[in-house]
This record gives C-alpha cells, sequence and structure tokens, in this order.
C-alpha cells in the first residue's frame, strides 16, 4: 500500500504586534497610583561582592520621614514627600491630582541579613547596603 | 525637519535629548524656556513613533527646533530610539547645515559612580578641531582625552566630521539612571562662559528636586532606550593606544 503523501502544514508564525505600539505602551507605563496618592521612586538594585546595593531616588523627601522594611527577600521603601505635590490636569485621566508619598518594593537578588546594614540619605537619594547572608558555614575539624 | 517659520540663519545652536541623567533634555528644554524662544520647525518621519505631544492643548511633534536672535535649539522629549538615531542625526545636521551654523553643540552627561558626592560638576568636552579645543579654556571645559561616545550624539559628531562642520560636545558628570538638574546646570554655566548664553540657573537649582520627581517616567524610558545601546561603555578605556 502506498502512503499517501503527507501534506506539509504552513507553519504557524506567532502574532507579534506592530512594534511601534510597544513603544507606545512602554511610554505610558505608570509610575503613580492615584488610589493612595503614592509614587513610586527611580531605584535600582546591584548585586556585589559581599553586599546587594539598593539606592533610590527621593527627591522632596526628608531622611526623618523614610522607612525601610525587609520582609524575606523584598526591600520595601516608604516615604512622605515634604509637601504635597499636585498636578491640575494629570496625565490622561485630566483631572486634579495630589501625591503624598513614595512607595517601592524591590525584590532582591539574594538572601540578605540587615545585621551590619547600612543607609545613608545624600541629596535625596537613599543607599542601602544589606550584607549576603551566608548560606554555607565552615566546619571546624577540632 | 519640516519648517513653520522660515529662519536662513543661526550663529549657534544647543541640541539636547534624553539620555544619560535626562542632562540634555534638562538644560535645552530650561535654555528653551529662559529665553522664551520660539519653535520654528519639528521632525516628521515615518521610522518615528506615531506619537504627539499636547501643551496647553496645542498638538506638538516631540522633536522640535526653537529660535532667537542667533540661537537655534533643537530637543527631543521622548528619547530617540536606537534604530532611528542615524537618520535622526542626519535629519539634524541637514537642518543645522541649511542654517550656516558656526558651532553645534551637543549636550549630554557622562555617568559617574560618585556622583552624590561631587558638589559641583565638571563639564568636559569634545570637539571636531583644534579650534573648538581651544575655545574649552573659556568655559571651564575639560577635554575628555580618551573614552567612548554613543548615542545620538556620537552619530551627530560623526555626521559633523564628514561635513566640516562644528561640533562641540558637553559632558557633564552625572548621575546615569537618575535626572540630573544639577549637571544640567553646569552645562548652562559653561555655555554663559563659551558663547555669552546669558541664562541664570539659580531657578534651575532651586527646583531641582521637583524637576527630579517630575522627570522620573521619562527618565525610566530613557534607560530602557539605553539599554540598548552600549552607553556604558563611556566609562571604558579605548583599546588605541593603551
Amino acid at each position: 500500500m502506498s502512503k499517501k503523501p503527507q501534506r506539509r502544514e504552513p507553519k504557524a508564525q506567532p502574532i507579534t504586534p506592530w512594534e511601534p505600539y510597544d513603544l507606545l505602551s512602554d511610554s505610558f507605563e505608570k509610575m503613580w497610583n492615584l488610589t493612595d496618592g503614592s509614587l513610586e521612586p527611580l531605584g535600582e538594585v546591584r548585586e556585589l561582592e559581599k553586599t546587594v546595593q539598593v539606592t533610590v531616588d527621593l527627591p522632596l523627601v526628608r531622611r526623618k520621614d523614610i522607612k525601610v522594611k525587609l520582609a524575606g527577600d523584598i526591600l520595601q521603601i516608604d516615604a512622605e514627600l515634604n509637601r504635597c505635590i499636585t498636578f491640575n490636569r494629570w496625565g490622561t485621566v485630566q483631572k486634579k491630582c495630589e501625591f503624598r508619598s513614595f512607595h517601592k518594593s524591590f525584590r532582591l537578588p539574594t538572601k540578605v541579613t540587615t545585621i551590619g546594614a547600612k543607609a545613608r540619605f545624600r541629596k535625596g537619594v537613599l543607599v542601602v547596603e544589606l550584607p549576603k547572608a551566608e548560606e554555607a558555614h565552615e566546619v571546624v575539624i577540632e | 525637519m519640516v519648517e513653520t517659520k522660515s529662519i536662513k540663519r543661526v550663529k549657534y545652536c544647543l541640541l539636547g535629548s534624553p539620555d544619560v541623567g535626562l542632562v540634555g533634555a534638562i538644560a535645552v528644554s530650561f535654555i528653551i524656556q529662559a529665553l522664551k524662544m520660539d519653535v520654528v520647525a519639528s521632525l516628521d518621519a515615518d521610522i518615528l513613533p506615531p506619537l504627539l505631544v499636547v501643551h496647553d492643548g496645542i498638538p506638538q511633534a516631540p522633536f522640535r527646533a526653537y529660535v532667537k536672535n542667533d540661537l537655534a535649539a533643537l530637543i527631543s522629549e521622548v528619547p530617540v530610539e536606537p534604530r532611528t538615531i542615524a537618520p535622526v542625526a542626519r535629519a539634524v545636521v541637514d537642518w543645522v547645515q541649511s542654517k550656516n551654523v558656526e558651532v553645534l553643540f551637543s549636550i549630554s552627561g557622562v555617568p559617574v559612580e560618585n556622583r552624590l558626592d561631587i558638589e559641583v560638576p565638571k563639564v568636559y568636552g569634545v570637539g571636531t578641531s583644534a579650534t573648538m579645543l581651544e575655545s574649552f579654556k573659556k568655559g571651564e571645559v575639560e577635554p575628555l582625552e580618551e573614552g567612548f561616545m554613543a548615542g545620538l550624539h556620537a552619530v551627530v559628531m560623526k555626521e559633523c566630521l564628514k561635513r566640516g562642520i562644528n561640533n562641540i560636545v558637553l559632558l557633564a558628570q552625572s548621575h546615569l539612571q537618575y535626572p540630573d538638574p544639577g549637571a544640567a546646570a553646569s552645562t548652562i554655566n559653561s555655555l554663559n562662559s563659551l558663547i555669552n548664553l546669558g541664562v541664570d540657573v539659580k531657578k534651575l537649582l532651586d527646583e531641582e528636586e521637583e524637576i527630579r520627581l517630575k522627570t522620573r517616567e521619562l527618565m525610566q524610558r530613557t534607560q530602557r532606550s539605553m539599554s540598548q545601546m552600549p552607553k556604558s561603555s563611556e566609562q571604558e578605556i579605548p583599546m588605541m593606544y593603551v
């Protein structure tokens, strides 16, 4: 019995959106929350040899109004603005909006400890240094 | 460039677009407002993102040219995407050449690790000729001896070198990924000395923190765009003559 030649189905091509719309959606990614009147600050996480360094830009903030909390691998930064920032026609919502604080949670790349942690706040930039938690401990042979 | 007002000639031209620390965008935008410059042209091409900005109810292209007396300023309100840099640079240099500009000043930043410890950022300069380098002394601009340049300003300079147009790139020590009005102020002070710009930076420095807060989104978008370019190479020493 001769085999029927198998018909080759054309490979399904993944549907990719037109690139300019990606650019547009990127452009309007929001860094604010109208519900609680908070803004997302700019920040970065860097893994160094012995520490994890988190830097956050907190303009219009006083040192005493910053709270830094570590819960597992999440570092949470909350800071009150020294004055309420009002936008009369805010972005796409086009209404009066007020912002009173910054809020951002950073996922850390590795386990850290608060023992020996340091933080400094200079010119509106917060730098937090968290020592990496040592996973392996050397066993001393007696 | 599509002109809405015909301009025959300008002596100097400034160029700023969102990149390192938004230095060029902040500096040029501040100068445009301080000198009350008039919009005269905008950049239009099919390859540009389908975007318009609205200011006071008026829709405008994000890349525009302003003029006041013998000074022109070109500014982009959105980062120039890497794939559009070459044609945008050519359009910029075509326009500059058609206006017989004596010197084109490109304004930007050079990222430094210890920016938080620097009170007044230094300004480095790269020029297309020995005469340009000589002029740095007037503006307390330190020549950038070794390094890389990437992005719009690099391609604009390459184009200027090919066509024999005077171009100076001013690079202020700056944050890489936070808006840096302090660095922008340093470049304006250099321009004050180099071409008697006459722009007081006090207001810019007074409003520094507010500007940082309001330009967060633009900085984030710019960072994403810059991550596609070898911008970090600026802190490296090139291979030749090591």
